[in-house]
């Protein structure tokens, strides 16, 4: 077995892995980057769509060239590289075990770990879909990677049942592959995703969106011949006599995503059930000292800039913990958080530690209009910010500066504005 | 017979007119028009209940109802221009568990065996739609074949996991109750598990459950007595039947997939051969394991002695991060009065597999297409009730599916030498137990095909070379990372995963496509591998397999199927 | 005519009418200038990015992604892509080589999003 010491291990060569190892080693520590794929960049290999890094970069890019500029600054580095490597197993003790087919078994004992491994798509069995069991009912990210890596088409006609960005990009682009998409269902009462992708993805191509729908029965069975579609109530039950029979031969699933941390808890990481990813400090450090994570395996964000940011996020703390700053058996106060506030990341904040910066990501409930995010302590406002508009889909974010001993309070006031 | 049939018939359903005739062994054809299709079966359940009668075969219909089949004339126009397929001794009929054993039981003979099956692999009809279980012998009536197979089948699983390499675990079942008016039940269950000579059943006070079971006190359960009942075993029933048909093709069975039989040849009342689609094969003896098609097979034989009322059960599988509740098969014993379930199931519970995925389920309706097995949200709703896991809900289910059983109106095994047709042999409405059951049913039909052989002078000598061990395949994720690394350093190819969820890797996928049953779709690679089973459903690995199936197979990514003809994952290049 | 657009300047989607009168353009609705000055080139000469794949041989991958330089008139989307797709190019491509120059004479060049090394 080839044995490796190293400062800092980064688990996932997707856009927090490269952000975060590509810091780490900026800040002059020895880094390793692990990737279970052939080639580094994750997912956003398969996203050619234009939209990313106008935060970070201030151009729209297609998610291709977001990962490409990291990969050429990653080949100038001199980290160590591991692609084809999948990492099975990770210690409490921060050791590493993970195979290659060149190098086999791989065991890393390592300073500090970024856990960094993304999301996965959840698939139809967690959504409940009724029916037959036919091939041709298949998750967006599937059906993205067959079209635009492989250079398949997996059907002629599709519908889609989720309004998530993913949705509505998938829209878009099998419809300039030629197939046919016969509408967008979405169980919730407003969309998923941008309005910019409801314009540009769906009103461009005159794809129809139907909000408190879902599909209620897939029919085929060998290969999908059709799916009963149904108006929801408001209680998301389906309406007797709205049933609608469609035929296709795809029925595409754009329906969330999960974080991916069977690696975390596996090592005893602790979770959060909100966000469905690990329990984090300021420095994305988990519940183990030493082990941090970043991007979408700590929770699903909307834009990859913000992914990028949160790897480095990562990459500092790991760097701060390897150079004897954060206490090895820290205590912490818990952020608390009220209103129309679904999450707030990071979970919690170190005790007795010198003033920080710390930001915020949040998430609001439903929408809402001329509302405004407020961070207090006790009853003193430390920031304030005004949201003329907010929707689940998009993820907030508030910089706070605190002191030692406050204890922060996330709040958007209900301003009563909500729409629907 | 047949006039006081149809007596009883007019009395406990005067809506309807039913005509019955019975034959000289006591089948009884009814005829007649029914109001619904549960009608139909309550008919058929009713007579095949009376005395005397051995079984009941329905020509019954449903009104406004076009009770769906096969078309098996067309199969056969398409067979009869192929000519001849294969010659054989033996044409095994149907590959779910129980073909796979008789053929694998069979190959110790010196005889030429055929095994076909209408799917692209093995184990894909009530096989690959169940819980697994190696049940005890608590729940079915005394004085069945039922009885007598499962009880025997049940101890020969030992040697067979042993022998075939298979996961098996012995996980015994406990039942207890904390009503008192539930003991009368429970002692009822243990005096059935007795009589039908059950291994050791024990009737057991509370604390002895809380014993066996120190985790009933964990979730706040009082047994006052308790069944216990080690016999009870688990298994995935398509790894078995893999292993078994794998073993059977080592002894020289020839396997053929895709391939519909649709016609019996016979000859002075013995069988000369089998038409299929794919041409004849001319053979002595057919083995009927055709599952929920087993009737129409038999009926091809000109021997309409059963008829097959598919049962479908539909089951959830939850997500492995949810552990079960107990280490045993552990439920609460409700009497049989007390439930609202289908009275001719066992109905399901809470289970779990081999690899500790907690299983809920099955229900049990009666549905008239033998191919329906579609899920439905009512289904959901009654095996989530079973539920009884405070950890688990809806929203850790991974997939839901659905099978259906084959039964009979007699709600039993149906299995033995035609009297119609000589050398054709039924292994009929194998339902629960039927897993459990299998190795004797394997055995009983070896048992009269020697017999029948003796009579008709043919001698059948046993092999000199037979092999009875399939080695267990590569699991690389149960090796230690030391011999994980032997194996990567031996052969590269066990370093690439391919399946992320259960650690599931290239060496692994190949070793199963280059075997001597090859699985040549994304679902019976997923039976030999378990990739794409575990969380993500394939998601992340299928267009992987997809690839390596298309470069090991020679054919293009878009003729891979998911489960066969017509399910193609790809449609077309894009460019 | 009158029409509706939904401003995707902004997260605060207005809904901005446009109606051509004789005086000029009439724009309704928009919370700020951004938005007017979008609805007033939705209304004239709507454009998007494109992004699709081309094929590419001797790769580690089958198909490049690719992407206009700007964006192109909505109207021409068919057409350019049509020609897009008969683009084969040859691996090693490096990220920003242009794949195809003036798309359809839009003055638009279709560029390469990502880097292909060849087939080891």
């Amino acid at each position: 077995m080839k044995e490796l010491t190293i400062d800092v291990a980064v688990i996932g060569g997707g856009p927090a892995g490269m952000a975060a190892a590509l810091e780490a080693e900026r800040l002059g520590v020895k880094v390793a980057l692990l990737e279970r794929n052939f080639e580094l960049g994750g997912i956003l290999q398969q996203c050619i769509h234009d939209g990313f890094g106008l935060q970070r970069f201030g151009v729209s890019m297609a998610g291709s060239s977001y990962a490409q500029k990291f990969i050429n600054e990653i080949e100038k580095a001199e980290m160590q590289v591991f692609l084809d490597t999948m990492v099975l197993e990770i210690t409490e003790e921060k050791t590493i075990y993970a195979c290659s087919s060149q190098e086999g078994m791989i065991r890393l004992q390592c300073g500090a770990i970024i856990l960094a491994m993304g999301c996965r798509e959840r698939t139809a069995g967690q959504i409940l879909l009724y029916g037959h069991r036919p091939q041709g009912v298949m998750t967006a990210g599937s059906v993205q990677r067959y079209i635009n890596m492989e250079g398949y088409l997996p059907g002629k006609k599709a519908v889609i049942l989720g309004s998530g960005d993913i949705g509505l990009i998938m829209a878009r682009r099998m419809v300039l592959e030629g197939i046919e998409v016969k509408g967008v269902y979405e169980v919730m009462s407003s969309p998923g995703g941008l309005t910019r992708n409801i314009v540009q993805c769906l009103e461009d191509f005159e794809i129809p969106l139907y909000l408190s729908h879902t599909v209620t029965r897939i029919r085929g069975k060998h290969h999908l011949e059709g799916v009963t579609v149904m108006k929801l109530d408001g209680e998301r039950k389906p309406i007797p006599g709205t049933e609608k029979e469609i035929d296709c031969d795809l029925l595409v699933l754009a329906v969330g995503l999960i974080p991916e941390n069977e690696l975390s808890v596996q090592a005893g990481v602790e979770m959060d059930e909100r966000t469905r990813g690990p329990l984090l400090d300021e420095d994305y450090m988990t519940s183990i000292p030493g082990i941090f994570a970043a991007g979408n395996v700590s929770l699903v964000f909307d834009l990859v800039d913000y992914v990028s940011q949160s790897g480095e996020i990562a990459a500092q703390g790991a760097v701060k913990y390897l150079q004897g700053k954060i206490d090895s058996n820290p205590e912490y106060e818990k952020v608390q958080y009220e209103g129309n506030v679904q999450f707030v990341v990071p979970q919690r904040i170190r005790k007795g530690e010198k003033e920080k910066e710390v930001v915020f990501f949040l998430r609001v409930k439903h929408p809402a209009r001329r509302a405004e995010l407020i961070c207090t302590e006790k009853e003193q406002i430390l920031v304030k910010k005004k949201l003329p508009t907010a929707a689940p889909p998009e993820m907030l974010s508030c910089q706070v500066k605190i002191s030692p001993g406050q204890s922060p309070k996330v709040q958007i006031p209900e301003t009563g504005n909500s729409e629907e | 017979m047949g006039e006081k049939i149809q007596q009883f018939l007019k009395q406990k359903f005067p809506e309807i007119s039913i005509t019955a005739v019975a034959d000289a062994r006591n089948i009884v054809t009814l005829s007649g028009e029914c109001e619904s299709w549960q009608q139909l079966v309550d008919v058929g359940h009713a007579v095949a209940k009376l005395e005397n009668v051995k079984n009941v075969v329905s020509d019954m219909t449903v009104r406004g109802m076009e009770i769906p089949g096969r078309d098996y004339e067309a199969l056969a126009r398409e067979g009869e221009k192929k000519g001849v397929l294969a010659e054989a001794d033996v044409v095994i009929v149907g590959l779910g568990i129980v073909g796979c054993a008789i053929a694998r039981e069979l190959s110790k003979y010196d005889l030429k065996i055929v095994a076909i099956d209408m799917a692209e692999d093995v184990a894909t009809g009530a096989s690959k739609a169940n819980n697994g279980g190696i049940h005890h012998a608590g729940g079915v009536k005394p004085g069945t074949l039922k009885a007598k197979l499962s009880v025997r089948g049940n101890r020969m699983y030992d040697q067979w996991a042993e022998e075939l390499g298979f996961d098996f675990i012995r996980c015994g079942d406990l039942l207890y109750v904390e009503d008192e008016e539930d003991i009368d039940g429970l002692c009822e269950e243990f005096k059935i598990a007795l009589k039908n000579g059950d291994y050791r059943p024990q009737l057991i006070n509370g604390e002895q459950a809380l014993e066996i079971e120190p985790k009933l006190a964990d979730y706040g359960r009082k047994p006052v007595m308790g069944l216990w009942l080690p016999s009870q075993g688990r298994v995935h029933t398509y790894e078995v039947a893999v292993a078994l048909i794998e073993n059977a093709a080592m002894n020289g069975v020839q396997v053929i997939f895709q391939c519909n039989a649709c016609g019996v040849y016979t000859e002075e009342g013995a069988v000369t051969g089998l038409l299929t689609d794919q041409g004849v094969i001319r053979t002595k003896y057919i083995i009927n394991a055709a599952g929920v098609y087993a009737d129409d097979i038999s009926a091809m034989a000109g021997d309409r002695c059963f008829t097959i009322h598919p049962r479908r059960g539909t089951l959830a599988i939850i997500d492995k991060s949810k552990k079960p509740m107990f280490d045993h098969l552990t439920g609460r014993f409700i009497s049989a009065a007390k439930q609202k379930r289908n009275p001719e199931s066992k109905g399901g519970g809470m289970e779990f597999t081999p690899s500790q995925n907690i299983l809920i389920g099955p229900s049990a309706v009666e549905r008239p297409d033998k191919e329906d097995v579609e899920t439905t949200a009512e289904e959901l709703e009654f095996i989530m009730k079973i539920n009884e896991n405070p950890e688990v809900s809806e929203r850790d289910i991974i997939r839901i599916f659905a099978g259906t059983r084959p039964a009979d109106f007699s709600e039993d095994f149906v299995i033995g030498m035609s009297p119609i047709a000589r050398r054709f042999i039924n292994a009929a409405a194998i339902q629960s137990p039927g897993v459990g059951s299998t190795p004797a049913i394997a055995e009983m039909v070896e048992q009269i095909v020697l017999e029948n052989a003796k009579q008709e002078g043919m001698e059948i000598e046993r092999r000199a070379d037979f092999n009875p061990i399939r080695k267990r395949p590569v699991r690389f994720a149960e090796l230690s990372h030391e011999e994980q690394d032997a194996l990567i350093q031996e052969r590269p190819e066990y370093g690439r995963i391919i399946c992320r969820c259960e650690t599931i890797t290239e060496g692994e996928i190949l070793d199963a496509i280059h075997s001597l049953v090859v699985p040549a779709s994304i679902d019976a690679i997923k039976r030999r591998t378990r990739a794409g089973m575990g969380r993500c459903q394939g998601g992340f690995c299928q267009a992987k397999v997809l690839e390596i199936l298309a470069r090991e197979l020679g054919i293009k990514h878009t003729e891979v199927t998911l489960h066969g003809k017509g399910s193609n994952i790809l449609t077309e290049e894009n460019r | 005519m009158k029409k509706t657009y939904t401003c995707i300047v902004c997260p605060m989607s207005c809904r901005i009418t446009v109606e051509e009168q004789e005086e000029g353009m009439k724009v309704a609705g928009n919370g700020c200038g951004r938005g007017k000055e979008y609805a007033m080139n939705e209304h004239t000469l709507p454009k998007r990015t494109l992004t699709t794949t081309v094929k590419v041989e001797n790769g580690r991958l089958r198909r490049l992604p690719v992407i206009t330089d700007s964006p192109l008139p909505k109207a021409k989307r068919e057409e350019c892509l049509k020609e897009i797709y008969t683009v084969c190019v040859q691996a090693p491509v490096h990220y920003g080589d242009i794949v195809l120059e003036n798309v359809c004479g839009t003055g638009v060049d279709v560029l390469a999003s990502r880097s292909v090394q060849q087939k080891a």
